[in-house]
């Protein structure tokens, strides 16, 4: 096998021009290409426009870096036909055909589905945070706006870390004040993140987006 | 303040997961991913990067439901973020540079033109097999995206070596 060429890879980086990224894939594809989801010619097409472009050729490196680091599942291509795949696609499409008349039956009672970001009326109604965004570590005061015909809200308080560090359940006004007990564990965090679930009587949740809060 | 229900100490739940993904690790690959493979000046706003990246996978859109995603989705969502976020910095940075009068799309040095013309220049299978080669990717890796064998993939990196660095060498002489 070829060795590894440090001084063809260095000269090779060193003649990659910028571009005004204009016609550059997207990046979804980027990591298609090396997770080997895309057909020959998209892939072909893919990788000759890297080789033209400084940028595309970083992504696809950094797509090639995640991928192997990430656990095995994690880097499977995701929604694209993969070439080996063909003949098991064909099955599949029975399969199919046959799980289509299950999985177009209407949910059972009780499945409750989460819209973050906006409510199923639109995005004027989304959930939307009133309190300030700048508070005093020991009296932290979370108000959103009330959703309307919501029963109660879920609230989650995280660090930027993503660790949970407070969750309150069936919380019935539009306001939660966060225990100092639950922020004493993370004394050192000068930033939360915060985010409302607002649980409609059918068990449906509308979901906010998720609010940043800075501690005095 | 009126709050009914179950209100749970944070230390009862902590975790650090994403839609059930593990976030400390996927933090750490991005981190090292962009540390490694992007300039300084790209680099030194990896935080940012990363951390734009996992709320994104928290804020999942209206569409995405409430079924668990698997992983393979929420690492290509957080990479796809983070590129995004990479080419609007550098979109900032070019705009910034021609307002101060720079040219930010001026092209490599000359060699550019000889390598990159030796590349153009071979059969198509080898071309792609050696730019994924140059790229950094192994001969496993190059077999995967391209959905070759190994055997395959190494031949063509082999092959299309051995031509490039012929036509590179011609051009020298």
């Amino acid at each position: 096998m070829t060795e590894v060429d440090p001084e063809l890879r260095a000269r090779f980086r060193a003649s990659l021009p910028l571009t005004d990224g204009g016609s550059c894939p997207d990046a979804a594809e980027l990591w298609d290409t090396a997770a080997g989801g895309l057909s020959f010619v998209r892939s072909r097409a893919v990788v000759d426009h890297a080789r033209g472009c400084v940028q595309c050729s970083e992504a696809l490196r950094l797509a090639r870096d995640v991928q192997s680091e990430a656990p095995a599942d994690a880097s499977a291509p995701v929604s694209t036909f993969r070439r080996r795949e063909l003949p098991v696609l064909v099955g599949l499409g029975l399969a199919a055909a046959a799980g289509a008349f299950l999985f177009l039956r209407p949910a059972p009672p009780g499945t409750a589905t989460v819209e973050r970001g906006m409510s199923s009326a639109g995005a004027s109604e989304a959930l939307r945070a009133l309190s300030p965004d700048h508070q005093r570590a020991d009296a932290v005061v979370l108000r959103w706006a009330a959703h309307p015909g919501a029963g109660s809200y879920n609230v989650t308080v995280l660090t930027p870390e993503l660790q949970v560090v407070h969750r309150a359940v069936g919380v019935s006004e539009a306001e939660l004040r966060v225990p100092a007990g639950a922020l004493r564990q993370t004394a050192t965090t000068r930033e939360l993140l915060w985010n409302v679930d607002a649980v409609l009587p059918d068990g449906r949740t509308v979901g906010s987006p998720t609010f940043r809060l800075r501690l005095e | 303040m009126a709050s009914r229900g179950d209100t749970q100490k944070g230390d009862e739940e902590k975790h650090t997961t994403v839609q059930g993904l593990d976030a400390a690790r996927l933090r750490e690959v991005l981190l090292r991913a962009v540390e490694r493979q992007c300039p300084a000046e790209l680099a030194a706003h990896r935080e940012d990067f990363v951390q734009l990246a996992l709320l994104r996978l928290l804020d999942r859109s209206p569409s995405e439901g409430s079924r668990p995603l698997r992983a393979s989705y929420l690492w290509k969502v957080a990479y796809t973020v983070i590129i995004d976020e990479i080419r609007r910095f550098r979109r900032q940075q070019r705009q910034g540079e021609a307002l101060a009068g720079g040219d930010a799309s001026a092209p490599g040095p000359d060699v550019r033109t000889e390598i990159q013309d030796c590349l153009q220049g071979l059969q198509d299978r080898r071309r792609v097999a050696v730019t994924l080669y140059l790229e950094g990717f192994g001969t496993s890796e190059v077999a995967q995206a391209m959905g070759w064998t190994l055997k395959q993939a190494e031949n063509l990196i082999y092959r299309g070596v051995a031509d490039l660095r012929e036509c590179l060498a011609g051009g020298e002489r």
